[in-house]
C-alpha cells in the first residue's frame, strides 16, 4: 500500500463519518423539531372537557360599568362589573340563540334579533324570550377575574 | 472536552473490536426489537400528554389528539404502526432463535424471551382498549365473554384485570395502569436481564468454535444495526403517513359491533371458534407452556425442527381458520 493511497482512504473514511453524523443530526434535529410542535397545544382549540375555571382578566382592566365578552367552553359568556360587583351571563338569547349585547348606558342586555331586553341578573325585562340568561360563577381571585360554570 | 474525548476514544476502541465471524443480519433483530421498544415508549409518553383515560373523555381525548393537535396523527401512527412492526420482529426473532437453536446453554434467556413475548402480547391487548372506540370496546368485551366463561378462576381474573365484570370506566383505567404503568417497567426489567444474559453467554454459534476472525468489526455491526433501525423507523413512518390510523365510532356498550381481532391474535380467536372457550383457553396454555419449554422439549435437533414446524403449521391453520371465520 502506498502512501498515497492511504491518506485518500483516510479522507474517504473522515468525510464518510462526517457524512453519517451529518444525516444523524439532521434526523434527530427533525424528530426533536415535530415533538415540539405536537407539544404545544393548538390555540385554536384546546381540549378541555371538564374545565374549572377561566381567567378573565385582571380585576382593573374592567371599570364599573363596563363588560367583557368571552368564549368560555364554546359558549360566549358577558362578564359585567357592577356597582354591587361582577355578574357573569351567557350571551346567547334564551329565545332564538341570538348573541345578546351589553348597553352600558342602560346597563341592560339587550338581543338585536327580536329586541329582547334583560337586566343585569339576566331576567327578561323586555320582548319575546320567557326565560332568563343563565348565569355563571363568577368571583375575584386575587387580582384576577374567574368564571366558573355552576350557577352564580 | 477532555471527558468527551475520552468517551469517543473508549467508544471506538470498543467499535474496533473483532466481532465473530458468523455475525450477520438475523443476529440484529434482537436488537432491532430493542428500537422498536424505544420508539414506542418515547410516542406513548407523548401520547400520555392528551390522552384522557376516563371512560367519559378517552375518545375524544384520542379524536382530539388526531384531528387537532400537531402531529398528532402522525404519533398516534407511528404508536399504533411500530406495535405492529414490534410484534412482527419479535415473533421473527423468536423463529430465528429457535430454529438457529440458539437456545442451546440458554434455556434461562429463552424462557425470559417467551416472558417477553407473552409481555408485548399484554402490551398490544391493553393498549387496544385504551381509544375506546366501537373496534376495541368489542373487541375486549369478547375476550371478556371468553374469561368469564373458564371455570374456578375466570371470575377472579376478570375482578383482577377488568376491576369488575363489566367493560367499564374500571377496565379502562386498569388497561391504563398495566399499559403505561406496570409493563413498560416489566419489559425494561426483562429486557436488561435478556441483554445482560446475552453479553454474559455469548452469541450463540452452533460448531462452538469461534476463533476464527473474518475481519468484521463491532463497527460494522453497529453501522448494520444503525442502517436497520433507520430503514424500519422508514417503514413505520411511511406506514403511519399512507395509512392513517382511523377511529372506529365512540364505544356503545348498548349497540354490538362484531370485531375481528388483529392479525396477532388470530391464531387464538380460530382456537375459540373451533373448540369451546375452557378447552380453547386449555389448549392455548398448553401452548405457551410449550413453548417455554422449547430447550428441553428440543433436545434433538430433528425432534425441535419437527416440533417448530408443526407448531407454525397449527398456528397458520388456527390463523387461516379465525380470518376466515
Amino acid at each position: 500500500m502506498s502512501e498515497n493511497e492511504t491518506e485518500g482512504s483516510y479522507e474517504r473514511r473522515t468525510f464518510l463519518s462526517k457524512l453519517l453524523g451529518g444525516a444523524l443530526t439532521v434526523g434527530i434535529v427533525g424528530v426533536m423539531g415535530a415533538i415540539m410542535a405536537y407539544l404545544f397545544p393548538p390555540e385554536r382549540r384546546v381540549f378541555n372537557p371538564t374545565r374549572r375555571r377561566m381567567r378573565v382578566a385582571r380585576a382593573d382592566e374592567i371599570p364599573i360599568g363596563k363588560g367583557k365578552q368571552v368564549l368560555f367552553d364554546g359558549e360566549p359568556v358577558w362578564v359585567l362589573h357592577l356597582k354591587g360587583g361582577w355578574i357573569a351571563l351567557s350571551a346567547i338569547c334564551t329565545h332564538q340563540g341570538c348573541i345578546v349585547h351589553w348597553d352600558e348606558k342602560r346597563l341592560m342586555l339587550n338581543c338585536p334579533c327580536h329586541a329582547g331586553l334583560f337586566d343585569v341578573n339576566g331576567n327578561v325585562l323586555a320582548g319575546p324570550p320567557r326565560r332568563p340568561l343563565k348565569r355563571l360563577r363568577v368571583s375575584v381571585v386575587r387580582d384576577e377575574i374567574v368564571i366558573g360554570p355552576g350557577e352564580g | 472536552m477532555n471527558a468527551l474525548a475520552r468517551v469517543r476514544e473508549l467508544l471506538r476502541a470498543e467499535l474496533r473490536q473483532q466481532a465473530p465471524y458468523h455475525l450477520n443480519l438475523w443476529h440484529l433483530l434482537g436488537g432491532l426489537t430493542l428500537f422498536l421498544l424505544f420508539l414506542e415508549i418515547t410516542t406513548g409518553i407523548l401520547l400520555m400528554v392528551y390522552y384522557r383515560p376516563s371512560a367519559d373523555e378517552a375518545y375524544e381525548s384520542v379524536f382530539y389528539i388526531i384531528n387537532d393537535v400537531q402531529l398528532g396523527w402522525l404519533i398516534h401512527g407511528i404508536h399504533g404502526w411500530g406495535a405492529q412492526l414490534f410484534i412482527l420482529l419479535v415473533l421473527v426473532h423468536v423463529l430465528r432463535v429457535y430454529f438457529h437453536e440458539a437456545y442451546r446453554e440458554r434455556e434461562l434467556n429463552w424462557v425470559i424471551g417467551v416472558v417477553l413475548l407473552l409481555v408485548v402480547g399484554a402490551f398490544a391487548f391493553t393498549g387496544t382498549l385504551l381509544v375506546w372506540d366501537q373496534k376495541a370496546f368489542w373487541g375486549i368485551d369478547a375476550v371478556r365473554r371468553v374469561i368469564a366463561d373458564v371455570p374456578v378462576v375466570g371470575k377472579a381474573i376478570l375482578y383482577f384485570l377488568w376491576g369488575g365484570t363489566e367493560l367499564d370506566a374500571n377496565a379502562l383505567l386498569r388497561f391504563y395502569v398495566f399499559h403505561v404503568g406496570l409493563l413498560p417497567w416489566v419489559a425494561i426489567g426483562l429486557v436488561m436481564a435478556h441483554l445482560y444474559l446475552v453479553s454474559r453467554q455469548g452469541i450463540f454459534h452452533r460448531s462452538g468454535v469461534g476463533a476464527q476472525t473474518s475481519g468484521q468489526t463491532y463497527g460494522d455491526v453497529a453501522l448494520r444495526g444503525l442502517l436497520l433501525v433507520v430503514l424500519s423507523f422508514g417503514i413505520v413512518l411511511t406506514l403511519a403517513v399512507i395509512f392513517p390510523v382511523e377511529l372506529a365510532g365512540r364505544a356503545d356498550p348498548l349497540v354490538y359491533q362484531s370485531v375481528k381481532p388483529a392479525w396477532y391474535f388470530l391464531p387464538a380467536y380460530g382456537l375459540l371458534k373451533l373448540v369451546p372457550k375452557a378447552a380453547g383457553v386449555a389448549l392455548a396454555s398448553v401452548g405457551v407452556l410449550g413453548l417455554l419449554a422449547a430447550p428441553w422439549l428440543g433436545r434433538n435437533s430433528w425432534v425441535a425442527w419437527g416440533l417448530g414446524m408443526l407448531g407454525i403449521a397449527i398456528i397458520a391453520l388456527l390463523a387461516a381458520y379465525g380470518w376466515r371465520w
